[in-house]
């Protein structure tokens, strides 16, 4: 023992070193140190948390937000397929409007045109008579009674008619 | 960048003592590889003088430094740590978290300063015994029966360091270098007494947690089945086997009483063996080749934190083991 340098005073005064080492670091490093570790621990997990409501009330709002969007979205939709509708409808009223007034100028166009067609015939029919009966009666010179004459003509001109007619 | 400087830095710290010591004439005084720790100074004590070794004086030094650096450390506590704060929690945390581990989270609160104290400890011994030039400076201690020896250059400061530190001591015949520091793990002292230590609080904490009786019936004092032989004895239908089974347990109960001796033997020796070989293959390998003691260097820094860990685990293991309430069938 003696040449290994082993002597019970080295020996005790190993151990209380070594134990005066473990009261002093028990006191001023273990137990700060693992103190401030838990209470980190415990912050931390207090801020994850807090972090995680903050979360979840944050998608809570996401989704009320989303619904009331929709729900806008939806209103939208709706005001806008019933005002496109009332525009269609009021577009078919001016259109069938329109197309009233429009047909009624082209009938009213149309009775014109006939009436002065009829017009026009009747003032051609006259002067063809007129011509006619002057041209009759220089080639006939008194030959005829104008009554007759007329009869004739008239005649003529119901034949004519007839063929235009055909 | 700035790594790169450091290690060339600390190569160079590493490399200069190879190529500066074998210039020195260093024949006459044999190099310290005594595994009798050498003696310093004397303390008087209340009348008693007080052998002081070196290895007792650098147990201090570490037990200084450790204590300087958890009070530089937890100086200014704060929750976001930062500088010292974040080693020594990390440092913290990671024994905390292998004690918890090994041990659970009742019992780790337990262990815990035992372990963590053996390691920083063992750590802070194994690598101050490392630091370049600590080996070489001490005391030759010289009077007018053993003068000044050729070759060796002797400062006046070495006298009146020796007058300082008191009596000189008389076993010294050959002129033997005293260094001041030598790391703690390279003294035997140092190392039964962490091993005491350690199966002792091993022995009071499975005390604590079976009960004393519990405690040293279920692993050293094994009656059991005798008990059970005596009971089926009782009941008029005795089973004989559970005496050869009881002779067997009461066996098997010494083996383990040897057993938890012998762990006091290996703690004390594993450690002291790799840290005293370790410093004296780095001795040996300063004389031998100039790079060596680099490449041994760094191995020596690997072997030290290995011992330290090896030490505080295993310190661990077995009072995990000694806590559990079948001990003695899972431990061989």
């Amino acid at each position: 023992m003696e040449a290994l340098g082993i002597n019970t005073t080295w020996l005790l005064a190993q151990i209380i070193n070594f134990g005066l080492l473990l009261f002093i670091l028990s006191r001023i490093a273990y137990k700060p140190v693992l103190d401030t570790l838990n209470t980190r621990k415990q912050k931390i997990q207090e801020s994850l948390d807090y972090a995680e409501s903050v979360k979840k009330q944050a998608a809570e709002q996401q989704k009320e937000f989303d619904r009331k969007l929709e729900e806008a979205r939806r209103g939208a939709q709706a005001a806008a397929a019933v005002a496109a509708q009332a525009g269609e409808k009021e577009r078919e009223v001016i259109l069938a409007q329109a197309h009233e007034d429009a047909r009624k100028m082209i009938d009213q166009a149309k009775e014109q045109i006939e009436y002065e067609r009829k017009q026009m015939l009747a003032e051609l029919r006259q002067q063809v008579v007129q011509l006619s009966l002057l041209a009759a009666q220089k080639v006939v010179s008194q030959s005829l009674d104008e009554q007759a004459h007329r009869r004739l003509v008239n005649d003529f001109l119901a034949q004519t008619d007839r063929l235009g007619k055909n | 960048m700035k790594r790169w400087l450091y290690i060339i830095i600390l190569g160079a710290i590493l490399f200069v003592p190879g190529f500066i010591l074998p210039r020195f004439d260093v024949k006459a005084v044999t190099a310290s590889v005594a595994v009798k720790p050498e003696v310093l100074f004397e303390l008087e004590l209340g009348g008693t003088a007080f052998p002081i070794s070196n290895t007792l004086f650098t147990s201090w030094i570490v037990m200084l430094l450790i204590i300087l650096f958890a009070i530089a450390a937890t100086r200014k506590m704060s929750l976001v740590p930062g500088g010292l704060q974040n080693v020594l929690e990390m440092i913290i945390e990671a024994i905390y978290g292998l004690c918890e581990n090994a041990a659970g989270a009742t019992r780790a609160k337990k262990f815990f300063p035992i372990v963590a104290t053996i390691f920083l400890f063992v750590l802070v011994s194994n690598w101050l015994g490392l630091i370049p030039g600590f080996g070489p400076i001490g005391i030759i201690p010289v009077d007018a029966k053993h003068p000044a020896p050729e070759g060796i250059a002797t400062f006046p400061l070495s006298h009146s360091l020796e007058e300082f530190f008191g009596p000189k001591h008389e076993e010294h015949h050959e002129y033997v270098l005293a260094p001041f520091v030598r790391s703690p793990s390279t003294d035997l002292n140092l190392t039964i007494g962490l091993a005491l230590i350690s199966m002792i609080m091993t022995q009071i904490f499975g005390m604590q947690a079976l009960g004393v009786v519990k405690y040293w019936f279920v692993r050293f004092i094994m009656v059991g089945k005798f008990g059970e032989f005596f009971k089926s004895l009782a009941q008029g239908k005795p089973k004989f086997g559970l005496i050869f089974m009881g002779l067997l347990d009461l066996f098997v109960g010494v083996l383990e009483f040897i057993s938890e001796v012998s762990k006091i033997l290996s703690f004390t020796f594993r450690l002291f063996g790799n840290i005293f070989a370790g410093e004296v293959v780095l001795l040996v390998m300063t004389f031998l080749f100039v790079a060596a003691p680099f490449i041994f260097y760094w191995f020596e820094l690997f072997v030290g934190f290995i011992q330290a860990f090896v030490f505080a685990l295993l310190t661990l293991i077995f009072m995990t083991i000694a806590t559990t309430a079948h001990g003695a069938e899972e431990h061989h």
